[in-house]
Parts: C-alpha cells; sequence; structure tokens
C-alpha cells in the first residue's frame, strides 16, 4: 500500500470502530460499521491476487448487505419510536432485522459462510484484524441493545454456530480455515451468554482477542498458512512449539489455562437462569473444537515431524523478525485464570 | 384522488423493484432503477419534500447512473438478457410480482388503506427573520442546510468518508 | 404503518432478495444494493416529512453520501474482478470454496 494512503485508511478502520463504539445514535452507529467496512477493504488485498479480490469481494457483499438490513431496521425504529437513541423496547420486526444484519456482520451460525472463505483469501495480519478488531463494533451494538434481543433467535444461532464451528473445522488442513472455524465456535458462545449478562460477553470477546493475537502472531512469525509448515516449527524455535501448545488448548477452554475463565462463567451463568439443556449441549458440543485443537497440538509439539536434515540447524540462526506483542500476549493468554474474581470488579 | 395516485405510485415503485431482483441484464436492471427512482421522487414529491426529491433526482439519477452507465458499458455483452429470455427470470418475475399482488389484496382486505389520508400532506413552511428581510422557506431545505450548523460534524464525517472513498478505490484497483 | 409505507418495506425485502440469488451478473447485485438504498432513503425521508423533523432532514442526504462510497468500492472491485476474469459472473467466483 502506498505510505500516503496507508496512515489514512488505517486511521479511517480505527476510527469507525471508535465512532460505533462511543456514539449511542442509531445513525453514527451505522456510520462507523460503514467506515471500517469500507477501510477493511484494501488492507484485505494489497498483492491483488485473485483469490485475494474474490475475499475482498464477498466480505464487501456481505457486509454491505447487512449493514443495508441494518439501516433499514434503525429507519423503522425511528418510524416506531420516533427517536434516534438506543431504546429499551423497540419494534418486533426492527430488532429482529437489527439481530439478523449483526449476525451476518459477526459469522454468527446461519450467516457464517462467509468467514472461511474470506479468511483463507487473505494475508495472515488482516486475518487477524478481521477476527478481532472487525468484531469489536458489532459487539458493541450488541452490548447496547442486549434487553431487545429476540431470545430464541440469539439462542438458536449460538447453538448452531457451536456446532457448525466445531464440525466444520474437523475436515480442514488450512490453520486460516481452522482459526475461522473457532472464531465461529466462539462468537456463538458469546452469543449464548449476551441476553443473559453482556459483561461476561465482553471479557469472552477480550480473553479471545488475545488468544487470537497470539496465534497469528505465531502464524505471522514463521509465515505458517497449513498444518505441515506448521509441523516444521520445532527445528526453527524449541521453545514457541511449546507455547504454541499452551496458546491451543487455552483456546480449547482447558481448566489451568485463561480460555477455561469465560467457559466457566458462561455455564454458570446460564445455569443460574435455568438453562441446563443449552450449555450441556455446548460444552459436549465445544469437544470437536478441542479435537481439532488437539490435532495442532499433536502435529506440532507432540511429535517430531520428519524433515530434512539440514533443516535441523534452522533454531541456530537468529531471528529476523520480531512481534514486540508476542510474549506479552502469550502470557496473558496462558495465565489469566487466576485473575478471574476480578471480573467481578472490572465490569 | 392525489391519495390514489400516489397508491399507484408505489404499487408501481415496487413492480419496478421486482423486474430489477429478477436479475435481468444490468443494462435493463439499470433503466428499471432509475425508472423506480423517478416514481421515487414523485413519492417525496406528493408529501412536500421538494428539496429531497431533488436531491433524488439529481444527484441519485444523476450523478449515480452516470457511474453504472459507465461500468455496465465495460462489462456488458453482446446478447444482453432481457426478462423474457431466461426462464428463471420469468419464474421470478412471475413470483414477484403474485407475492406483491397477494400482499396487496391481504391488506386490502383488512380495511387499512384509508389510513394513507392521514399522511398526506403539502409541506410544512419555515419563516424567517433576517434583519435585511422577512421570508417564507420550505421546511426540508432548511433542515437539509441545518447540516452547515447543527449537524457539522457529521458533515465532517461523511466528507473525510468520501474523501477515504477516493482513497480506497485508487487503492483496490491499482493492482491491474 | 400506511400502505406507502408497505409498499417500501415490500420494495425493500424484495430487492435484498434480488441481491442474495447467485445469479448472472454482479453489476446486477450491486445494483440491487443501489435499491436496498434508494428504498430506505425514500422510507426514511417519508418518515421524517410525516413527522416534521426539522433537524433530521440532513440524515437521508449523509445516507446518499455513503451510498456513494459504497457504490464507489463496490464498482472498483467490479472492475477487478472483470479485468482478472474478462467478465463479471458472480459463479466465477469459486477460487475459496471449501
Amino acid at each position: 500500500m502506498n505510505f500516503l494512503s496507508k496512515p489514512i485508511i488505517y486511521s479511517t478502520l480505527i476510527m469507525g470502530t471508535l465512532i460505533t463504539l462511543f456514539s449511542s445514535h442509531w445513525l453514527l452507529m451505522w456510520i462507523g460499521l460503514e467506515m471500517s467496512m469500507l477501510a477493511m477493504i484494501p488492507i484485505m488485498m494489497p498483492n491483488f491476487t485473485p483469490r485475494s479480490t474474490e475475499a475482498a469481494t464477498k466480505y464487501f457483499l456481505t457486509q454491505a448487505s447487512a449493514s443495508m438490513l441494518l439501516l433499514f431496521s434503525i429507519m423503522l425504529t425511528m418510524t416506531y419510536s420516533g427517536q434516534w437513541a438506543i431504546m429499551q423496547h423497540q419494534n418486533q420486526m426492527a430488532s429482529f432485522m437489527l439481530t439478523i444484519s449483526l449476525m451476518m456482520k459477526l459469522g454468527l451460525a446461519p450467516f457464517h459462510f462467509w468467514v472461511p472463505e474470506v479468511l483463507q483469501g487473505i494475508p495472515l495480519l488482516p486475518g487477524l484484524i478481521l477476527l478481532t478488531w472487525q468484531k469489536m463494533a458489532p459487539l458493541a451494538i450488541l452490548f447496547q441493545s442486549f434487553s431487545t434481543i429476540n431470545k430464541p433467535l440469539m439462542l438458536t444461532s449460538a447453538i448452531l454456530s457451536v456446532l457448525l464451528g466445531g464440525w466444520g473445522g474437523l475436515n480442514q488442513t488450512q490453520l486460516r480455515k481452522i482459526m475461522a472455524y473457532s472464531s465461529i465456535a466462539h462468537m456463538g458462545w458469546m452469543a449464548a451468554i449476551l441476553i443473559y449478562n453482556p459483561s461476561i460477553m465482553m471479557m469472552n470477546y477480550i480473553i479471545y482477542t488475545f488468544l487470537t493475537t497470539s496465534m497469528f502472531s505465531m502464524f505471522i512469525m514463521y509465515n505458517n498458512t497449513t498444518t505441515s509448515s506448521l509441523s516444521h516449527t520445532w527445528n526453527i524455535s524449541p521453545l514457541l512449539t511449546a507455547m504454541m501448545m499452551i496458546t491451543l488448548l487455552s483456546l480449547g477452554g482447558l481448566p489451568p489455562l485463561t480460555g477455561f475463565a469465560p467457559k466457566w462463567l458462561i455455564i454458570q451463568e446460564m445455569m443460574k437462569n435455568n438453562n441446563i439443556i443449552l450449555p450441556t449441549a455446548m460444552a459436549m458440543v465445544t469437544l470437536l473444537n478441542l479435537y481439532f485443537y488437539m490435532r495442532l497440538v499433536y502435529s506440532t509439539s507432540l511429535t517430531l515431524f520428519p524433515s530434512k536434515n539440514n533443516t535441523k540447524i534452522k533454531w541456530l540462526y537468529q531471528h529476523t523478525k520480531h512481534i514486540p506483542l508476542l510474549p506479552v500476549t502469550l502470557v496473558l493468554s496462558a495465565f489469566l485464570l487466576p485473575l478471574t474474581p476480578m471480573t467481578n470488579i472490572l465490569f | 384522488m392525489a391519495v390514489n395516485v400516489m397508491y399507484f405510485l408505489s404499487i408501481l415503485f415496487v413492480m419496478g423493484f421486482v423486474c430489477l431482483s429478477a436479475k435481468p441484464s444490468p443494462v435493463y436492471g439499470g433503466l428499471t432503477l432509475v425508472v423506480s427512482g423517478g416514481i421515487g421522487c414523485m413519492l417525496i414529491l406528493s408529501q412536500g419534500g421538494s428539496f429531497l426529491g431533488l436531491m433524488v433526482f439529481l444527484i441519485y439519477l444523476g450523478g449515480m447512473m452516470v457511474v453504472f452507465g459507465y461500468t455496465t458499458a465495460l462489462a456488458t455483452e453482446r446478447y444482453p438478457e432481457t426478462w423474457a429470455s431466461s426462464m428463471i427470470i420469468w419464474g421470478t418475475l412471475l413470483l414477484g410480482l403474485i407475492m406483491e399482488f397477494l400482499l396487496l389484496y391481504w391488506w386490502a382486505s383488512n380495511d387499512q388503506i384509508e389510513i394513507l389520508v392521514d399522511c398526506y400532506n403539502m409541506g410544512e413552511w419555515i419563516i424567517y427573520d433576517d434583519e435585511s428581510a422577512v421570508g417564507f422557506l420550505s421546511e426540508d431545505p432548511a433542515g437539509v442546510a441545518a447540516i452547515y450548523s447543527y449537524n457539522c460534524w457529521l458533515m465532517f464525517v461523511a466528507g473525510w468518508s468520501m474523501f477515504v472513498g477516493i482513497f480506497i478505490a485508487i487503492e483496490i484497483t491499482r493492482g491491474n | 404503518m400506511s400502505s406507502i409505507h408497505f409498499n417500501l418495506i415490500m420494495a425493500f425485502t424484495i430487492s435484498f432478495l434480488g441481491t442474495m440469488l447467485y445469479r448472472s451478473h454482479m453489476m446486477s447485485t450491486l445494483l440491487c444494493l443501489e435499491g436496498m438504498m434508494l428504498s430506505t432513503f425514500i422510507f426514511g425521508s417519508l418518515v421524517m416529512l410525516n413527522s416534521h423533523y426539522l433537524l433530521s432532514f440532513a440524515i437521508p442526504i449523509i445516507m446518499l453520501v455513503f451510498a456513494a462510497c459504497e457504490a464507489a468500492v463496490g464498482l472498483a472491485l467490479l472492475v477487478m474482478i472483470s479485468n482478472t476474469y474478462g467478465i463479471d459472473y458472480v459463479q466465477n467466483l469459486n477460487l475459496l470454496q471449501c
């Protein structure tokens, strides 16, 4: 990207999300979503291959129709309530359309097909932005209007997302697709808790951001896009393979690691609301997710993948690519569980 | 009587959208969108929004359709699809029209047609009292012009996104 | 809700369905997106004209601005696609299917 347009486009990406976060006026919320969506398109296609063009087109079409739907639901809200502020009691149809459009934007279950396709076509850093930063604005809108959301719709979408996020990733060998399906599953957990306690959804989002950032940072460091290239990490950096195992287990939600905290709180909160069957089903379906994380762990750090002799001394060389954020996010994605009681103070 | 004209105009508007959504060749699609835009302009005019109607006519049909015309000409084909050329388009068109008329029949059979008399008006007028002159102004130019005073930050955001939009379009097409 | 509002909601729904239709040119899909924008514009203007919200009359115009930005980006993507494949059929976008 040109050095002149790069700061302009990136600042628009950041500014759009911030406008959505800070505004209580429906139109400005829509404007923020639109700005970050438009600024994302050139970031997604830095090398102009047909694959990245196609990914950008698919992203554009989905997000543009979702934001049109959002705009129309805003107009309907305006017609019925006569004001632009976010209301506690909305019209049923408008609230339905709002939920559907935000589900399209987030990639929740019946509308999740664009996530793996788009993520597969773009480079790793735009993928990281797409999975973390771009989810923030729609989640913020859901956070503010959670009490008007149709409960059965959201819960159905949540259980479908967790199921399809686990199921779709089973047969994949491409790391970006695996991360996309894991994102769909995590979005399902967030959607499930949204109508009961949106603060836990925010905590889940933050922890998911830490985990995804550390996974993608490790991918970016060695340009890994497939499982087989990931399995050669042991002769490049033995320490990172161990950390990758811990991060993957944390993504799966195993107890002594950070990723367990949101799942624990979500299941507890849903039990408190007399919702027993749904968290049971979600916890069991998440095992599918854990299965493909475990497969990555197995091929990365539990086996020594066969390699040529001259690649076995790669760990001797100094690393040229430095990612300063990596140690911080690794620590955060591994050891945050003891701080779980603090979430009562934070949120 | 004017009410009935507006009602038929809105039905024509929907029919134009059905023809657009059946996805014929973009040449005909653009034509239908222009027709629908003109009808929509008349809908707004009949509610008293003369300035907003002007906006839709000049900006939408004048500006946008020229760009779309150029791009359609760029990606055109020798024998464009019309509505009669494929069974899929026929089916979609008929399905849309039947759906529209069924819904209209359901709407009319519930006796809800009379409500539209309530929303008919000739527009409001605003009296302005300057130091030099006193006069009338229709409410919608006044409201749109308030973008320079009350809504100035909205204008700033919109202007910034148009500025960025140019950069984005250039960055996307730079790879050719 | 008057029958004119009802018809505008119908128009929006129909053009949304048209956007979702996976067929022929991508240009038609972009036109359907514009149609969604047009029906939203007219719906919003009618609502604001009926309820006389003076300061909200600017909002349809702002919507038009963003529709123009969206159309510009969509057309740029369309140009990229038709330069790659020679034609803008949406069926050509099948490189990334899972």
